[in-house]
């Protein structure tokens, strides 16, 4: 009769159809369709039947919405009312906004929130005791898209921490068809079954079934209700959509509140707990929680900040990136450059050193003939003036011996040989000829301080000091005097050098002061006398020829004692007048 | 050693006393008087600078260098002729000695009889320079005693200017003219315009002679 009924509604719509020029208004029911067969007899059709009875003035018209295309469809057939699972109804009231109106509530429960849920079920002797167990084994089910007959389970299976993705090796949908769950139980296909609640307890009363041959997993039932293995939900929901008038929406209600069910085995009434089905759905990852196809106006929609805060980020990286490269090579350029500066100062320090010791061998030999040459040859002018007077004397005394004559003449010879020798070994030794320019001596002397590395020495030049001589020969003779005023002060704690260039009449005086040991008086004596070295592996020839030195640019060299140990040795140079020829 | 009939002195100065003993007994051997310094501080201290004669100078020594010594004579104004011993044979400075007016450089040992040679000669030179210069200094003296216009008249008269065209291009009598001339021939002690000239000539050759010595 009810199927009847149903198609009544059909052949009425679409009589309605034809003359719905002369009926107004219309609107338009839609059913998501994820129920069982049961359900269009039972609940569909007689609420259809009950709302076109009421609201006879309208044309209403009844179209199916595939669940697999809900937005879509929606679109496209634009339905005033849905009737759908509550599952369905928590996605479209978070997507379009649609409100339900009444909520189906079989009399069997208590509440209408909390009417349906589903039941596992095994074989009596199956060796699952618990939803663990049945990791990995195959399940049934009537279909996948089924709240209670699926989606509820599922959710208990996610509500205890396992993962719900691959739980069960193989899925068996029954489709509402033969063999069913209970079939697929027996056959050993299934080793476990998803059935709504309830339908355990209709199979019973039917005869199909006996309890006996069966367990329940997980089960939380208790008392007269239907046996279940999980929370419940609310049932069917009959929703409209945003866009209908109110007072439509406010007839429908009425309408749907007022009707008796002509079995009595359920009333539309309204539930007002839909959080865990919102939960539910959220554990699933399903509609409105599904995982979206990921787009970049979504993207961009969902992670406008994270994105921006990202790219600020990178650009920050980027900048920072780029200002350290810049700097990396701006440091680079100048450690090379100051490397190269330090590289080229070595280099003339060294080249400085060079040219100093090279000059300074250079000079040794040729200063050590001519002084050589100077030293022999005050014997030999004092042996040939005393022969000269011993040759006055003999004519005064009127000895004329021609053996005496002879005597004579011969240490003459011999004293002219010995004096051509020494011209002669002399001349072997190149003499440099000194470069004179002028120049300030500090500049000089800051320069040869580079060279030597025996340890500080104190200089503060002050003032500009012109000289007209060779640098080299004074750098010579400053080196000369820190050498060896280093190699005084290095026998006394702590050692002290200090050198000083000042103007002292027409010179000016450099002078390098130690705090060396006490001086005795024969060896300050001689100072400046070739072979009378201080120092103990010194041959005497340093100040020697920094003497030969200072006398050849027209200045000498001055030495003093100083109180209580220590020596003051000083180079006089005349003071470059500009007037002077050079 | 040439004739010498005047006094005079000859001054050693060396560091190294063994070489003043052998030079000054050689040198008082041939009766030619000699004084020693061991540095030029005691020479520029202790000699006699008044009298004439010459100066043996060593060019190296502690201290003051022979070469610093020279200069510091020409500051001083010292006008002794000054012969130089070095055992270095140092050219460039024998060079610039003499340029600066050194007398002679002479390497040690120095022949004997060319050492005594160099040191009459140096030694007649200071002696004439110096007779030269009291000359000139005498020569100086009258003509400094003149009165300016006495100077401009005499100037005048050598140059073969007398009489009235004298006067008129000094703008004084010819009258005047021949008062100072007459005072200026008895101030420089001359009777006639040849002698006049001979006296400005022979004070103006010595004062430049003088001058470049």
């Amino acid at each position: 009769m009810c199927l009847r009924k149903f198609f009544g509604v059909f052949i009425a719509a679409g009589l309605a159809a034809s003359i719905s020029a002369a009926k107004e208004p219309v609107f338009t029911v839609g059913l998501v369709d994820t129920f069982s067969p049961d359900f269009y007899v039972n609940t569909y059709s007689e609420t259809l039947d009950h709302l076109s009875e009421i609201l006879n003035s309208y044309d209403m018209k009844v179209v199916e919405i595939d669940y697999r295309n809900i937005q879509e469809e929606l679109k496209r057939l634009k339905p005033d009312f849905l009737v759908s699972s509550a599952s369905d109804y928590v996605a479209l009231m978070a997507g379009i906004g649609a409100q339900q109106i009444a909520t189906k509530r079989p009399v069997s429960s208590e509440s209408v929130s909390k009417t349906v849920a589903s039941l596992f079920l095994v074989l009596a002797d199956s060796p699952i005791r618990s939803l663990a167990d049945a990791k990995g084994k195959n399940v049934a089910m009537t279909s996948k898209n089924s709240f209670d007959g699926w989606l509820i389970a599922l959710g208990e299976i996610a509500a205890q921490n396992f993962p719900i993705r691959n739980f069960f090796s193989q899925y068996i949908e029954t489709h509402y068809a033969q063999p069913d769950v209970i079939a697929q139980l027996f056959s050993g296909k299934a080793d476990i079954a998803v059935l709504a609640a309830c339908e355990f307890e209709k199979m019973l009363e039917n005869g199909e079934i006996s309890r006996k041959d069966f367990r329940i997993i997980n089960e939380k039932s208790s008392g007269a209700e239907c046996r279940r293995s999980t929370e419940r939900y609310p049932d069917v929901v009959f929703s409209a959509m945003p866009n209908v008038p109110s007072d439509l929406v406010k007839k429908i209600s009425v309408a749907l509140m007022t009707m008796q069910d002509p079995r009595g085995e359920f009333e539309w009434t309204v539930a007002n707990e839909f959080k865990p089905t919102f939960d539910l759905m959220k554990a699933l990852s399903l509609p409105p929680f599904e995982p979206q196809p990921m787009s970049i106006a979504r993207l961009w929609r969902e992670y406008r900040t994270e994105i921006v805060l990202a790219i600020a980020l990178l650009f920050a990286l980027l900048f920072h990136i780029f200002t350290v490269n810049i700097l990396v090579r701006r440091r680079t350029a100048e450690l090379s450059e100051s490397l190269e500066e330090t590289k080229t100062f070595y280099q003339q320090v060294q080249d400085g050193k060079q040219k100093l010791l090279s000059l300074e061998r250079m000079n040794v030999v040729s200063q050590l003939s001519s002084m050589f040459a100077h030293e022999i040859k005050q014997p030999i002018t004092n042996i040939s003036y005393y022969l000269g007077s011993l040759k006055l004397f003999l004519q005064e005394k009127k000895i004329c011996d021609e053996l005496a004559d002879m005597l004579v003449d011969s240490i003459d010879s011999e004293l002219n040989r010995s004096t051509e020798i020494i011209d002669k070994v002399r001349s072997y030794a190149k003499k440099r000829s000194g470069q004179k320019e002028v120049f300030d001596l500090n500049d000089v002397i800051v320069e040869m301080l580079k060279t030597q590395d025996d340890g500080a020495v104190y200089f503060i030049p002050d003032g500009v000091k012109q000289v007209n001589a060779d640098p080299f020969e004074v750098k010579f003779i400053v080196s000369n005097f820190v050498k060896n005023a280093f190699a005084a002060a290095h026998k006394s704690s702590p050692s002290s050098v200090t050198i000083e260039a000042v103007p002292d009449g027409r010179y000016w005086r450099v002078n390098v002061a130690d705090n060396g040991p006490a001086i005795p008086d024969e060896v300050f004596s001689n100072l400046g006398k070739v072979g009378q070295s201080t120092k103990d592996d010194g041959l005497g020839f340093g100040l020697a020829i920094a003497s030969g030195f200072a006398e050849s640019m027209g200045g000498h060299l001055e030495f003093a004692r100083l109180s209580p140990h220590g020596l003051q040795v000083s180079l006089l140079i005349p003071k470059y007048l500009k007037n002077e020829r050079h | 050693m040439k004739d010498i009939n005047f006094e005079y002195l000859v001054r050693l100065i060396d560091d190294d006393e063994s070489l003043l003993r052998a030079l000054s007994i050689y040198l008082q051997m041939l009766n030619i008087p000699t004084a020693t310094y061991r540095s030029a501080s005691d020479f520029l201290r202790d000699d006699p600078k008044g009298k004439e004669g010459c100066v043996v100078l060593d060019v190296r020594m502690p201290g003051m260098s022979g070469i610093e010594l020279f200069e510091e004579m020409k500051r001083q104004k010292i006008d002794l002729p000054v012969i130089f011993l070095s055992a270095h044979g140092d050219i460039d400075m024998a060079v610039r000695a003499v340029q600066q007016g050194a007398r002679t450089f002479l390497e040690k040992p120095p022949q004997r009889e060319k050492f005594v040679d160099v040191i009459s000669d140096a030694v007649l030179w200071h002696h004439a320079f110096r007779r030269e210069k009291a000359y000139l200094i005498r020569l100086r003296k009258q003509w400094d005693s003149l009165t300016p216009a006495e100077k401009q008249v005499c100037e005048m008269t050598v140059k073969g200017l007398t009489g009235p065209r004298a006067a008129e291009v000094l703008g004084i009598k010819d009258k005047t003219l021949r008062a100072y001339r007459m005072e200026a021939y008895s101030k420089l002690e001359v009777e006639n315009i040849a002698e006049l000239s001979d006296f400005l000539h022979e004070m103006k050759s010595l004062e430049e002679k003088l001058m470049s010595e």
